[in-house]
């Protein structure tokens, strides 16, 4: 009888740790969520706006600047470094009616992968009207 | 006697679970109270660099309502800086820095905050320097690139509360 008791109370024992286990083990996981979700919140939804507005600035001052219609890659590329903030990557390709390159160009930055990429496009054309071509552009955080 | 020490375990039992809860407790509040200050910045914040987007795209874009308005302070609807887009009209910005600080505030329609304008060549030298400095606990700031005169330049636009 004696022995019995023990046991019982044993198994008790048991019983209540468990359950300490699976409480603490739920109450972990909702707080390792909830802290998850809170710092994803944190995340600035304006930065890929401001990105693509930087990229817009940016290729809307190379055009007054009559430089993308050089259409030399170089010079493009030189502006675009000055201009650029340095927390922002860019690159530019334009397609068009000028001779060099078959038409088309590109500076000199690769796309990278697993990260946001905001672009956009704008038409161009030259002061005497005689050439034109396709800006895209392409912006990303560093 | 055996049983007064079991009555004793459990009271000391009882303690030990107030302790832990009240700790528990404090702490969820303290960590509820943390996220709610955090997330009402978070509001703030967001609103404040909305507004900013918004006035700056629309000082960049925009030549204002009436188009001609630099000529007549009194008469300007809208503040718009651009003569065309990104295309800052140095008449424009020379009207603007004349006008009152208050009333620019109303025709940009920033309620509740404060603003300076900043317009810098690219070499960070200030071509213009309008508004108040920031002095408050929140502030963002906004940079566009613009064409102004005969160069590429910076205007920073910053809105403090």
């Amino acid at each position: 009888m004696l022995k019995s008791g023990r046991s019982g109370k044993s198994k008790k024992g048991f019983i209540f740790s468990l359950e300490m286990a699976i409480a603490v083990f739920i109450v972990s996981s909702i707080l390792l969520f909830a802290s998850f979700y809170a710092t994803k919140q944190t995340e600035d939804p304006y930065l890929r706006l401001q990105a693509f507005r930087t990229a817009e600035d940016i290729v809307a001052v190379l055009d007054y600047n009559n430089i993308l219609t050089t259409f030399n890659a170089q010079s493009i590329q030189d502006q675009l470094t000055q201009l650029l903030p340095p927390n922002y990557d860019m690159k530019l390709t334009i397609n068009g009616t000028f001779s060099e390159n078959g038409g088309y160009l590109e500076t000199n930055q690769s796309l990278p992968t697993g990260t946001f990429i905001a672009s956009g496009s704008r038409i161009i054309v030259s002061s005497d009207g005689n050439q034109f071509g396709v800006v895209t552009y392409y912006v990303w955080l560093k | 006697m055996h049983r007064h020490r079991k009555a004793q375990i459990a009271i000391t039992d009882l303690f030990i679970a107030i302790f832990i809860f009240t700790g528990l407790i404090i702490a969820i509040f303290a960590a509820w109270n943390t996220y709610l200050n955090r997330l009402e910045e978070r509001i703030t914040y967001s609103a404040m660099l909305a507004q900013a987007v918004r006035i700056s795209d629309v000082l960049v874009k925009s030549q204002g309502r009436p188009v001609n308005w630099e000529a007549n302070n009194a008469s300007a609807e809208i503040i718009g800086l651009a003569s065309s887009d990104r295309n800052i009209s140095v008449e424009k910005v020379t009207a603007f820095t004349t006008m009152d600080y208050n009333t620019t505030k109303e025709l940009l329609n920033i309620k509740g905050y404060n603003y300076k304008l900043l317009l810098m060549n690219i070499n960070n030298s200030a071509l213009i320097d309008y508004g108040n400095n920031a002095t408050g606990n929140l502030t963002v700031a906004i940079r566009r690139i613009v064409w102004y005169g005969n160069g590429s330049a910076y205007m920073d636009l910053i809105i403090w509360k």
